[in-house]
Parts: structure tokens; C-alpha cells; sequence
């Protein structure tokens, strides 16, 4: 047996003063009485408690010595084993399951009973970090080892709608010497892969799984071609032993009007998928609803905004317009597509240019092939073309190239140029050639694609169309594809409104900046307005909804050899709670010698 | 207040006064007596014997019948009344409230023309007062209770009233003022003095605290008489089992003075001793 603190037995010499005290507090009252006799018969029947009333003052200070003594050795900290206790990592578990109800509270409040107990019975000297786990590992209470910092932190805990990723607890445990000095619980429903828990994570379960059916997938979109057509999909999981049906909701608008009911037929503890097709679709956002009274609800109802259809119009100038033409027309039936206009056109195109493009129609996005002579948009450093067999892109991820392949695409009718300096060249020949680069000019963007494509027989490449279609969406600025819903959460790279690659990157912003009118919960929302963003949201209403597959999946896991390597009833708790109640009975020992 | 304040003389004439008035005035220097002697009150007619008085000889009968008739007249005496205080350790805390009803009722008595006698009553029979008659002899009662102190280990009752039995064979009239808190008991003693043909009267004085008990906890009791102590812890329970105890002892002692005949009053210290006497007065018996 050891101690930690051994300069505090030095307070055994308040056995000194104890014993005086005592001595003068035990003496007791002396009263004259003239019915001595009357007393003495009135304690007659008491008599054979007579030896321990001669020797309860004995052991009264018998009882204040114990209690002086667990007291000082309590303080002095001892050790019955030289082990030191790990500290304690304790992780609970925020994700979207962790809100349900159960039994009249969420599985949080169950997962915090449990945080709490764990804290209780820390050991004196022995530490604790609190931290939460959903998407991200968060440190909420760093190493303390105040069990009422732990517990006031515990307090604010809120279930985010957020899927589990076991995946940083990986990464803590592979820390050096972690697994030496912290003992890692986590506290969570059980709605995760036990295999994704690292080996020195221990589980604690709370709740009880349950049957449930929920969405983890939706999605609406226009069937290309067919007007006011549109096709849900959604995918779906149950966990219940047999198959079930359930009703399934469809409603539009911010009214949600009733659409469709349909039944879905869940077969037994798979994942399905289902598409719905809708006859009269209308741009604006629809919400499915899922009727599983049984399992948990955040997966019972999902948001999807479906987009109104607006095609790039596209205005080709010039002659030989018949090649871009077709490619336009081919585009004019997709989803999202272009289409020609040449009335009110976004886009313009040039078959071939040769110097700017009229200014009558200044400001519109250009795209120029075919460069003829000079322009100031170009500079001519020969006169014979030549055919570019090898492509080098010069900026491999630029959104000219997304749809392209680059290491096949061939082009020809290449006049020797030079890009005015400016310019951002995204594809060249092997000699330095710009074959595909944008630049500002005044007010008006364009893109030159140095290439005729009626040369080497471009157009008959697929690559051909699939370039006209990408050049075209992206001087319409429809590039990105905003998704039919955001998820809680998660943070969006966005473009701001000019040409994205004069701008040092996007503006990043967390749907919950986005949504600030409703915070991160599923439904419906109005984006903020434009001047409160550095960026632009295309569209018009958005929508929030949470779909993780693996948070619907409510089975429970069962949980691991969880052993508290601290026990509450640590030796010197012990002591400290035996002197106190050696103290608390010797006071009330004492009160009925005083009061009776 | 002490003894021979002419306060306390003034209140003790108040309390003759009202004797007096009570019993109807009848009280001046006589108490009749069924013995025929030399009264003033005739009596009834005796034929004459050989050595009578022939003082006593009605001679109006004699000129009429020629017959030797005596007058007989009752005799007038005095009653004598003992007054047995107790003076032991235990009436320390009532001993001037004993000494004033004693005070009060020897004063009704030597006013009252009779023969009062007072002892104390301790270890043993110990004479405060020799007989006295008079109202010459009040001051002296009073300078005598005045001085008076509470002595001795023990009240030995019994023992004190065989021998004040031994001392007064005479019936009389004999008031005991004591707490009657005797560890030997009291029966014996009363026994004794109502064998002796005594009008009895037992005046209980009482301190309040006496009734019951206010203490609690550890308290160490010390016998004010012989000096035993003893430790005890009391609670509600021993406290309520002592009152418990204190009422049946002055309950039984109610119950033997019945049984005996004998005439009882308790007197709690609290109410002043006139009332007291008052009600002796107003109820009868010990004065007239």
C-alpha cells in the first residue's frame, strides 16, 4: 500500500485535539433533584443496558477515532496497486438515430445517463476528454479531470442530423501510445458496422433496435423529351423480419398538396429501389413520406426540389452553321439541354471568325471557331494549318473538359497562333499551339477553339458535340448542376457569378449559413438572398433532406466488454464516505445524548 | 418576601379575617367540647354525689324539689395544633412557600386562641416551636419559620411521627406540610397519626418543575438528600415515563388520605399561598 499524497497523515495529530475535545464535550449535566428516588425507578426496567451506558462514551470516541482515521487516509490517497488508471476517451454518439425516441426519451438522454455514470465513477486523480461523434469527431470537454466540466458539457449535447462515421475513431486509436494512456468508450445505439469500430473502442449500447423502414435515396428529375413528365426515384431499406407494405406519400409544393399514395412492398431486411413516374409534373419541390409508424421517423419524409426546365439558348452566326446546328439540335431533348434561339440568345457561337464579334450584340458570351487572319483576340504566326493528333490539356480539371476524353480527341484546321497573354489556354498542341483557350475582351467573354471542324473529320468525333454542349452551358453560367437537395451539414464549393477562373476559388458556406431561416433540419427552405452570398445559387427554392442508409438501418449492436478501469467505490472513497457516515453516526449518537 | 414583613403580617391577618368570616365568628377562644367542666354554656343537670363541687349546686332546685341538683356546664378547651413541616434537603427549592402557608396557618391558629406547636421533620422529629397560645406568641412563630433551614440527609417520616406520637398522646390536630417525596413511603407514618386519633391534614408542596421533566440528554442526577447521582439519557420516551410515574406516586398519595380519612391539599409553588389557604378555608374542615 502506498500513498499519494503522504505528507497528509501528518493530520493524525488531530488525534490530540479530538481526544480533548471530546473529554470536555462529554461531560454531562449535573442536576439536583429531590425525586432521585422516582428516577431511579423510573429506569428500572433499563438496567441490562447499563454495561454499554457505562461504556458508550468509549465508544463514541472509538467511533471519532475511525472516523478520523479513514478521513486522513482518505485525503493521503492511497493505492493498494502501484497501476495507474488510463483516462478516460468518452464518445457519444450525436447521429441522426441518437434522436429518436425511445421509451419516452431520445437514445441521447439514454447514451448521457450512461456518460454520466461513466464520469461518476471516475477515479479522483483520473481524467476525462468528452467528445462527440457523428459525421465528425467533435472535442467538447477537453482532459479534465472536474467530473462537473464533463457533466455541464454533457448537458448541451443535441442529436445532429448527421450519418456516423467510425472512421476518425480509427484515426485517434492509431495515434502513438493512445491505446497506453486512454481507455476509449463509445456510446452510441448500435446503428453502425461494428467492423468499422477500431479493436481498442469499446461499445456501450443503449436503446434497443427496432424495426424500421426508411428512404436513404431520392431523386426527381424531367424525362428529356416528354413535356411536364417527370420520374421519381427513391431507394429504400427495411429491417423487419417479414416483408411489409407501406404507404408512400407523394406532395408538391410548400403547401404540400397530396400528389400520389402509393404502396410500396418491402421485402424483408433488404434494400430496394422503386421509380414513380409522374405524368404532370410542375417545376418546385416535392416531399415524399414514408408511413413506418413503428421504426424511426427523420427517414419517414425527404425533400427534393425538381428544377424548371431552362435550355441554354444558343444563337449560331455566320456560315457553315449546319455542323453546330445538328450538335445544338441533338442537345435540344436532354436534360439539362440547349437549344437554338437566335432572337434571345445566351450563348453565341461562330463557325469562324475572323477579328471580334459585332457589337451589336456585345456583352453575349461568345464562342469562336475556326480563328481566321488576326484578331485581338489572336495573333497569327502562320498561315498553313496543320492537324493536332495530340491534345495536352493544360488545366485537367477546367469544366471545358469534363465530358471530354481528352487523350482521344484529334483536331484539325489548327492555324499557328499565339493567345493574347491574358488568356487562359486550357488545351494545346505538343509545340505550344493554344488549341482551346478563354480570355475577357471588353465586357464580352469568349472561347476560341482553334480548329475547324469540318477538318479531320471532328465533327464525326463524339467529342465534337459533347464540346459545343460543354462550352455552351458553361458560358451560360449552367455548369454546376444544383442538386434536387442538400444534405445537413455538409459544405458546397460554389463559383461565384463571374468566370470562376478569374476568381481565386469559389465561396464555401455550410448549408447551415444557407439555410439560416431553418437551421439543418429536413424540409423545405427559401435561399437567402443573393447579396447576402458571395456566391449565386441557380434555382429557386431548395431543399434539406437527410438520407444515410446506414443510420435507417436500426439493428442493434451488441456491445462490447465494456469494463470501467476506475471503479466510484475507489479506496479513498471508500474511506472518505466511511468517515463520513462513522461521523454522521457518531453525531447522531451525540444528539441523543444532548436532546434525547 | 420574608416572614415578618408587615406585608406578609398584613396578608395573614387578611387571611384570619377571612377565617372569620367564613366559620361565622364562632371562632373567639372556644372550641366546645362535649367534657362537662367550667364553661359558661349550660349543659345538662347532675344529681348531686358525695364531694361535688357544691359550689356548683342549682339552689333554686333545692328551695323547689328539696333536691341536690349540680348544673352542669361544657367545658371549654383549647385544641392544640401541630404543625410538622418538612425540613429536609428536598424542600430547598419550596421551603419559603412551605414556611408561608405554615406562617399562615399557625397565624389563624394563635388568633384563634389555640395551642399551636410546630416541628420540623427531617432525619428525625426536631421541635421549631414549643406550644404556644396566644397572639402574644405570632411574632414568635414567625421569627422562628424566619430562621428555620432545610437540614438533613433523609426525611425519615415514620420514625419523626412515632415519635412525635410519643410526645403527644392527646388527640390534636396535626398539619404535615412536605412534598411527601419519602424514598420510604408515607403510608406507615400517616397510619400511625390517624391511629393516634389525630385530625390529620397533609398539605403537598410542590415545585412545578416537580410534576414532570424539562431536561434531556445526558444529565447527571444527584440526590439532593444523600448525595447519589446517577447518569442518565433522557428522551421523550423517559420523559414521559418519569410524569408518568411523578402523577401515579401523587395520585396514590390522594388516594391513602382518602382511604385514611385524612384531609389533603395539593400546593403547586406557582400559586400564591393565599389561595391556597383561601380554598382551605372555603372547603372546610381544618380551621373550623
Amino acid at each position: 500500500m502506498s500513498f499519494l499524497a503522504p505528507h497528509y497523515l501528518f493530520a493524525f495529530l488531530l488525534v490530540l485535539p479530538l481526544i480533548a475535545v471530546f473529554l470536555l464535550k462529554v461531560r454531562p449535566h449535573r442536576k439536583f433533584t429531590s425525586q432521585f428516588f422516582l428516577w431511579e425507578q423510573a429506569f428500572k426496567e433499563k438496567r441490562s443496558t447499563a454495561l454499554f451506558k457505562r461504556l458508550r462514551d468509549i465508544f463514541s470516541l472509538l467511533i471519532l477515532l475511525l472516523a478520523l482515521t479513514a478521513l486522513v487516509l482518505a485525503i493521503s490517497r492511497p493505492r493498494l496497486f502501484s497501476h495507474q488508471d488510463k483516462d478516460l476517451l468518452l464518445v457519444l454518439d450525436v447521429s441522426a438515430s441518437m434522436g429518436e425516441d425511445y421509451r419516452g426519451s431520445s437514445r441521447l438522454d439514454l447514451a448521457k445517463a450512461e456518460a454520466r455514470a461513466r464520469i461518476r465513477s471516475l477515479g479522483m486523480d483520473q481524467s476525462a476528454i468528452l467528445a462527440t461523434l457523428a459525421k465528425d469527431l467533435r472535442l467538447v470537454v477537453h482532459r479534465s479531470t472536474y467530473p462537473q466540466d464533463l457533466l455541464d458539457g454533457l448537458a448541451d449535447l443535441r442529436p445532429q442530423y448527421e450519418p456516423l462515421n467510425a472512421k476518425h475513431l480509427s484515426d485517434m486509436v492509431s495515434q502513438p501510445n493512445f491505446a497506453d494512456h486512454f481507455q476509449m468508450v463509445l456510446i452510441s445505439d448500435g446503428c453502425l458496422d461494428p467492423a468499422t469500430l477500431p479493436p481498442a473502442c469499446e461499445l456501450m449500447s443503449v436503446g434497443e433496435g427496432s424495426n424500421n423502414c426508411g428512404i436513404t435515396a431520392f431523386d426527381i428529375a424531367w424525362i428529356p423529351g416528354l413535356p411536364h413528365q417527370a420520374e421519381i426515384f427513391i431507394e429504400w431499406t427495411s429491417t423487419f423480419e417479414e416483408p411489409v407494405e407501406l404507404d408512400l406519400r407523394i406532395r408538391y409544393g410548400e403547401n404540400n398538396n397530396l400528389q400520389k399514395i402509393l404502396t410500396l412492398s418491402l421485402e424483408e431486411k433488404k434494400q430496394g429501389h422503386e421509380r414513380i413516374p409522374l405524368s404532370k409534373a410542375e417545376p418546385g419541390v416535392w416531399s415524399l413520406h414514408l408511413n413506418d409508424e413503428q421504426g424511426m421517423q427523420f427517414d419517414n419524409t425527404v425533400y427534393a426540389v425538381l428544377r424548371d426546365r431552362k435550355p441554354v439558348r444558343v444563337a449560331i452566326q455566320g456560315g457553315g452553321a449546319a455542323l453546330l446546328e445538328t450538335c445544338v439540335k441533338a442537345f435540344s431533348h436532354t436534360e439539362p439541354g440547349i437549344i437554338l434561339d437566335t432572337a434571345n440568345p445566351e450563348v453565341l457561337i461562330y463557325p469562324s471568325l475572323a477579328g471580334l464579334a459585332p457589337e451589336s450584340v456585345d456583352h453575349t458570351p461568345t464562342i469562336v471557331f475556326n480563328p481566321q487572319g488576326s484578331s485581338p483576340l489572336w495573333t497569327a504566326t502562320g498561315t498553313e494549318r496543320i492537324e493536332a493528333r495530340v491534345v495536352i490539356p493544360r488545366i485537367k480539371d477546367h469544366p471545358y473538359l469534363r465530358y471530354l476524353e481528352v487523350g482521344s480527341l484529334e483536331m484539325g484546321g489548327v492555324l499557328p497562333l499565339k493567345a493574347p497573354e491574358h488568356a487562359v489556354v486550357i488545351l494545346k498542341t505538343p509545340e505550344g499551339i493554344p488549341l482551346l483557350y478563354s480570355l475577357q475582351a471588353g465586357e464580352r467573354e469568349y472561347c476560341v477553339v482553334n480548329a475547324d471542324p469540318a477538318a479531320s473529320e471532328l465533327f464525326l468525333s463524339t467529342s465534337f458535340p459533347i464540346l459545343v454542349y460543354t462550352l455552351a452551358r458553361h458560358h451560360a453560367k449552367r455548369t454546376v448542376l444544383v442538386p434536387p437537395y442538400w444534405t445537413p451539414s455538409e459544405e458546397h464549393l460554389w463559383a461565384s457569378q463571374a468566370p470562376f477562373w478569374k476568381t481565386q476559388a469559389g465561396s464555401i458556406f455550410s448549408t447551415q449559413d444557407l439555410f439560416a431561416q431553418g437551421g439543418a433540419h429536413p424540409g423545405l427552405y427559401i435561399p437567402l438572398s443573393e447579396a447576402k452570398l458571395t456566391g449565386t445559387i441557380p434555382g429557386g427554392e431548395s431543399a434539406v433532406s437527410f438520407m444515410q442508409a446506414s443510420e435507417s438501418r436500426d439493428i442493434q449492436q451488441p456491445s462490447t466488454n465494456f469494463s470501467p478501469s476506475a471503479s466510484f467505490w475507489s479506496l479513498e472513497r471508500i474511506l472518505l464516505w466511511s468517515g463520513l457516515i462513522l461521523l454522521l453516526a457518531e453525531a447522531i449518537f451525540y444528539h441523543r445524548r444532548w436532546v434525547g | 418576601m420574608s416572614l415578618t414583613e408587615p406585608r406578609f403580617l398584613s396578608c395573614l391577618e387578611s387571611l384570619y379575617l377571612l377565617a372569620r368570616k367564613v366559620i361565622g365568628g364562632e371562632l373567639a377562644a372556644d372550641r366546645r367540647s362535649h367534657k362537662r367542666g367550667s364553661g359558661i354554656h349550660f349543659a345538662d343537670y347532675a344529681e348531686y354525689q358525695f364531694g361535688d363541687d357544691y359550689r356548683q349546686i342549682d339552689w333554686k332546685i333545692y328551695a323547689r324539689l328539696e333536691t341536690l341538683v349540680l348544673k352542669l356546664y361544657e367545658l371549654e378547651e383549647d385544641v392544640s395544633i401541630h404543625i410538622l413541616l418538612d425540613i429536609s434537603s428536598s424542600m430547598e427549592a419550596k421551603f419559603l412557600y412551605a414556611r408561608q402557608l405554615a406562617a399562615a396557618l399557625g397565624y389563624i391558629a394563635l388568633s384563634n386562641q389555640d395551642r399551636l406547636t410546630m416541628y420540623g421533620l427531617a432525619d428525625g422529629l426536631s421541635p421549631l416551636m414549643e406550644t404556644s397560645h396566644g397572639k402574644g406568641a405570632i411574632m414568635k412563630l414567625l421569627h422562628t419559620l424566619e430562621v428555620a433551614q432545610c437540614t438533613g440527609k433523609a426525611t425519615r417520616f415514620k420514625e419523626s411521627v412515632q415519635n412525635f406520637c410519643v410526645r403527644h398522646t392527646k388527640p390534636s390536630v396535626v398539619v404535615v406540610i412536605s412534598d411527601f417525596f419519602f424514598p420510604t413511603g408515607y403510608q406507615e407514618g400517616l397510619h400511625l397519626l390517624r391511629s393516634a386519633r389525630n385530625e390529620v391534614y397533609c398539605i403537598q408542596v410542590l415545585d412545578p418543575s416537580e410534576l414532570g421533566c424539562d431536561h434531556h440528554g445526558d444529565v447527571e442526577f444527584e440526590c439532593v438528600e444523600s448525595g447519589a447521582t446517577k447518569l442518565l439519557t433522557l428522551g421523550p420516551e423517559e420523559r414521559q415515563r418519569f410524569a408518568q410515574i411523578v402523577e401515579n406516586w401523587n395520585r396514590e398519595l390522594a388516594s391513602c388520605c382518602a382511604r385514611y380519612e385524612l384531609g389533603f391539599q395539593q400546593a403547586l409553588s406557582s400559586i400564591p399561598f393565599e389561595q391556597v389557604i383561601q380554598h382551605l378555608l372555603r372547603r372546610g374542615g381544618l380551621i373550623s
